[in-house]
């Protein structure tokens, strides 16, 4: 059963569409990861799950409640970590996270004991009396996430949660979205790293222009896209008449060469036995190979090609 | 000198941006002047008197001559009321600072030879009460005294009086006065009140302004502009001086837009002597912009500066009697340890055209603070500018 | 329920500090405090003037007698000074003004020959005015007797002038000064008006920590709580109230209770008028925040609104001295309405009196509250 569901959902400023007639799932127990170039409409659309914007059209529901209709209701199975640091400097690290847990109505034994918890999940028991101002980039945001998930919320949202951290922060925060996960959360999780999405993220959509263009397992992404595995032959001398017989090849798309004819990139359809009819005729041309790569295509080259290549300045 | 020309070059246009610190620094001052200026002008504001004459007998002329008299209008203005009443209700209110009620029976108790009254309501003013109650008991004391004479001298001497009143009517007043002042007010000294609030806070806001140094280089160096300065292959000293002479013309900018305003709007004398004025000008805006740095490299952080720098300018304007005249009758030459009382003193000399050896040692005092502070600024710097110091 | 913690959250915010209760509790108190102390001493300065009667005959003494009358004169005969003297005295402020009635004044009056007394101050002020009134009609009854005396017996018989003259002294024609009560605030107002004005700072500080709380997007944060946005305003605007009169209490118990200031009203009763002032001044601090784009501008743009409003409704010097026109403008501010209902209260007046000043300051409220609720749109873009 699906978690979140956007039905046609729609954001107008003035007349411009900033989230056009968005419909899409999201199930229970998924870490679904939201890309897009900016200005595509991520915040918007997550600004709408969170209840900060108010959709034009179109509904959005969480758990079977409206965003429109039972916005409260929504509001308490979801815990939202912004983009931006959204602490008070002036409070200590405890009182940060009590602060927002009254707001989620938490009093008595329940409080200290969900604060103290979402405090050692991120690792920051130890400074809970310690003010945010001491505090380094890595554990701010860490901080910022524990603000967001001191009332189990079902779904938390992850606005872009590693910007700006040493790697060591990167990987806790990482680590943490999958126990979160595995302790039954769903996330929705936004990055501008591909390779964070790639690592933990189950299912991905991207955005543009205020529409889905692609959604799916990364797999069936890369199905979508077209992009297939190159391989990658670098030998040790040129031979024309042989690159022109690999060409001849059924199963080969493409061959650039490079390097003076020392590299060869394939582009390759599916075909059992190409690799070895590809060094069969290298060895019948007697040209030794050096090394071989398979290279797969990473969900970076797959953004680049759905959403272009020119920058985007919102 | 490239370096630091570049510096001020950016300095300025990034004021020139900042609206809302422009209008702080040039437009309220010139409104706080203003204000001020048209509070404490010459013009003698007359009292209002809320006046109901419910007597219609043959005393009523003399009233009327009374109430209506050209010699009080600077001093008294009548507001005609409909009862006792409205004359109480208008005291009460402040609509009337004044009242007198002329009972319907005066005129007849008068010739009755009864004891006659008038009832009179004190104002919330003890001045304008004064001028009132002049009024009052002159007519009053003058109907007493031809009662006297009715019953001293009789009849005829009453008589003889008045012939006698209207031939003398035309002398000059018995009192001979002299104004010994120069001024508007006592409070303002030799100056007027708007030369003496432009002086207070010309020299209140170049405080102000010579604080945007110290803000400028705090903004710097928490947006981490100041630690790309230092990566820079020039002297980092030259872009702090840089920095520090920006808002050094901000502050000149500031002056002469006060100066030029007041001059030709509101028509304040700044009794010439330009070169004087700039000198002053630069040495407060120095001492402020020090005075600022000194705090800044204890502080350390930009809205402590702020608020701990407001409080002190505000109360060294306060103390050097920037806000209510006279205080220092209050609290002693407590004024003289400020820079604003040096600086103030300097400019109102040179208002009053009173020459320039009295200006020369108090701008000599004041440069003398200037170039104290900004040693000690100097010294305090690192501490300002530096990440780890 | 969640409003509260809203609300307590701006109070720790504030306070909760030993900057913020320095800053914001202790330091307004002493400053208060010091203001009243200061201006106590001030309050009651009579005008000092100096008489030296030259005269050896009767009627000088009468003329300079009739200043003594006023009380609000601090009258000095028999200072044996030249007229010089008299003069230097009042222009090394030693007196404000000064009198010398010349020698033969009663022997000149007697004869009708015109004669002058000399009255010396720096310029003309109303008080100076009315010292002047009263000496020249004071010289013109004197005169006047004489003449009179003279015209009824040919001759100037002094007896029947001191007759004449004591007769007066027991006038039948008097003025009843009808006892009215007032409050002295209106005219004495520096100190309700610092009050006034540090309320509008607070106000206006805890408004710009709201800003704040947009800019840094905590507000945000706030909005994905499952809380109503009434919830949220409620909150804020409650706390920025209890803000308010939790530093009240605390100032106006320090003056009240510690410095010994009173300004002839209830404690009670000035904290209800305070906490109406409270509620407007809270108003216009978020009207204005709607129409800034972060804190930082907030604080400035409130000291342009503060000082100049504050200013022309009375907060430093009687209304009535500025200039008409500025007097109108005042009746748009809240510290008018305040000042003016606290010197109902001064002057015996009950609450049922300031009804109308209440309800202004309420309507006032309730107007820029509608304005400034635009500060708590959590997405508003802060970008500067």
């Amino acid at each position: 059963m699906s978690l979140v569901a956007f039905r046609e959902v729609v954001k107008k400023y003035d007349t411009v569409l900033t989230v056009n007639h968005l419909t899409f799932t999201i199930g229970e127990g998924e870490i679904f990861g939201l890309l897009g170039p900016n200005g595509a409409g991520k915040s918007t659309t997550i600004h709408m799950l969170s209840g900060l914007l108010n959709p034009s059209g179109g509904d959005i529901l969480v758990d079977g409640f409206s965003i429109r209709k039972q916005p409260i209701e929504v509001k308490k199975r979801i815990g939202l970590v912004p983009q931006e640091l959204a602490i008070y400097e002036t409070l200590t690290a405890r009182e940060n996270v009590t602060f927002f847990a009254k707001l989620y109505g938490l009093k008595g034994s329940l409080l200290r004991e969900r604060v103290d918890e979402a405090l050692q999940f991120v690792g920051l028991l130890e400074r809970a009396k310690d003010k945010p101002s001491t505090f380094s980039g890595g554990m701010k945001r860490r901080l910022n996430i524990a603000c967001a998930i001191m009332h189990r919320p079902k779904l938390i949202i992850m606005d872009e949660p590693t910007v700006g951290i040493d790697p060591q922060s990167r990987n806790h925060i990482l680590e943490s979205v999958k126990a979160l996960n595995k302790m039954g959360s769903t996330v929705i999780y936004t990055s501008h790293y591909m390779e964070e999405v790639e690592a933990i993220c189950t299912r991905i959509g991207i955005l543009d222009q205020g529409k889905l263009i692609a959604v799916g397992t990364k797999d069936e992404l890369k199905r979508q896209s077209g992009q297939q595995e190159k391989l990658v032959f670098e030998i040790d001398r040129h031979l024309e008449s042989a690159i022109m017989e690999m060409n001849e090849h059924p199963g080969v798309q493409q061959l650039d060469v490079r390097d003076q004819g020392l590299t060869l990139e394939v582009s390759v359809k599916e075909s059992p036995s190409i690799l070895q009819d590809l060094l069969f005729i290298l060895q019948k041309h007697d040209i030794h190979l050096r090394t071989l790569t398979r290279v797969e295509p990473n969900l970076e080259s797959l953004f680049l090609q759905m959403t272009g290549r020119t920058l985007r300045d919102e | 000198m490239l370096v630091w020309s570049t510096t001020v070059y950016y300095e300025l246009i990034k004021y020139s941006r900042m609206r809302s610190v422009l209008i702080l620094l040039i437009g309220l001052p010139l409104l706080l002047i203003l204000l001020l200026g048209s509070a404490f002008d010459t013009e003698i504001k007359p009292a209002k008197v809320a006046l109901y004459v419910a007597d219609h007998g043959e005393m009523r002329e003399s009233i009327d001559r009374l109430w209506n008299d050209d010699a009080i209008k600077p001093y008294v203005k009548v507001l005609d009321a409909g009862s006792e009443k409205e004359v109480q209700d208008w005291v009460r209110e402040g609509i009337a600072d004044y009242g007198v009620h002329i009972p319907a029976n005066f005129s007849k108790q008068i010739s009755a030879g009864e004891t006659a009254s008038w009832f009179t309501y004190s104002g919330r003013y003890e001045e304008k009460n004064l001028a009132a109650e002049a009024v009052v008991n002159g007519y009053l004391e003058n109907a007493n005294m031809r009662m006297a004479a009715l019953r001293t001298l009789g009849p005829a001497a009453s008589e003889a009086f008045d012939d006698d009143r209207s031939s003398t009517k035309a002398t000059e007043s018995p009192i001979l006065t002299h104004n010994l002042g120069y001024g508007d007010n006592q409070g303002f000294g030799k100056t007027s009140a708007i030369q003496y609030y432009s002086a207070a806070y010309l020299i209140m806001f170049l405080l102000y302004g010579g604080m945007s140094a110290a803000i400028a280089l705090l903004n710097q160096r928490e947006s981490g502009t100041l630690q790309r300065l230092y990566a820079l292959p020039s002297s980092f000293k030259a872009n702090v001086f840089g920095i520090i002479a920006g808002a050094m013309l901000l502050a000149a900018f500031q002056a002469v837009i006060i100066v030029a305003f007041t001059t030709f709007v509101y028509g304040v004398d700044w009794g010439g002597h330009l070169g004087w004025i700039a000198l002053i000008c630069l040495f407060t805006t120095a001492a402020g912009a020090g005075f600022a740095i000194i705090v800044s490299s204890f502080v350390r952080s930009k809205k402590t500066l702020q608020s701990l720098f407001t409080i002190i300018v505000f109360s060294m304007t306060f103390v050097s009697g920037g806000m209510v005249t006279g205080i220092d009758q209050m609290i002693g030459s407590v004024g003289k340890f400020t820079i604003n009382y040096w600086a103030n003193e300097s400019l109102r000399e040179i208002m009053s055209n009173t020459g320039l050896s009295g200006v020369s040692h108090h701008v000599g005092i004041l440069g003398l603070i200037a170039l104290a502070l900004t040693i000690i600024a100097v010294i305090r710097m690192p501490k300002v500018v530096k990440y780890h110091a | 329920m969640p409003s509260l913690h809203i609300a307590a959250q701006l109070i720790r915010r504030t306070m909760g500090s030993r900057r913020g209760l320095i800053m914001n509790v202790c330091i307004p108190a002493i400053f208060l405090a010091i203001i009243s102390g200061l201006f106590s001493n001030l309050e009651g300065q009579k005008a000092v003037i100096l008489v030296q009667n030259a005269d050896s005959g009767l009627l000088g003494g009468y003329l300079a007698s009739a200043l003594e009358k006023e009380a609000l004169y601090d009258v000095q005969l028999e200072v044996k000074l030249t007229e010089e003297e008299l003069k230097n005295a009042v222009l090394d402020r030693k007196a404000d003004a000064a009198v010398y009635i010349p020698e033969e004044y009663t022997q000149k009056l007697l004869q009708g020959i015109p004669v002058e007394a000399g009255l010396y101050r720096m310029n003309e002020q109303l008080w100076s005015a009315a010292l002047e009134t009263s000496l020249a009609a004071e010289a013109n009854k004197l005169s006047a007797s004489a003449s009179m005396v003279r015209a009824g017996s040919g001759t100037a018989d002094l007896t029947k002038l001191k007759e004449l003259l004591d007769a007066q002294e027991t006038p039948t024609i008097v003025a009843k000064k009808a006892g009215m009560k007032l409050g002295d605030v209106v005219s004495n107002p520096l100190m309700i008006g610092l009050i006034l004005m540090f309320l509008m700072l607070l106000a206006s500080q805890s408004i710009g920590f709201i800003m704040e709380d947009r800019e840094k997007r905590t507000m945000a944060r706030m909005f994905t709580a499952p809380l109503r946005a009434i919830d949220i305003a409620i909150g804020n605007f409650a706390g920025s109230m209890l803000v308010g009169t939790i530093q009240l209490i605390i100032v106006l118990s320090l003056t009240y209770f510690v410095f010994g200031y009173s300004p002839g009203i209830s404690f009670g009763e000035l904290l209800l008028v305070l906490e109406f002032f409270l509620l407007a001044a809270v108003g216009l601090a978020s009207a204005v925040a709607g129409l800034v784009r972060n804190s930082t501008q907030l604080s400035q743009i409130n000291n342009l609104v503060i000082t100049p409003t504050s200013i022309i409704s009375g907060c430093f010097f009687p209304i009535s001295m500025l200039p008409d026109f500025m007097q109108k403008m005042a009746n748009f501010t809240p510290q008018k309405w305040a000042i003016q209902a606290i010197d109902h209260l001064g002057g015996g007046g009950n609450l049922s009196d300031i009804g109308l000043q209440l309800f202004i300051l309420l309507l006032f409220a309730s107007v820029m509250i509608a304005f400034g609720s635009a500060v708590l749109r959590p997405n508003q873009s802060s970008k500067s």
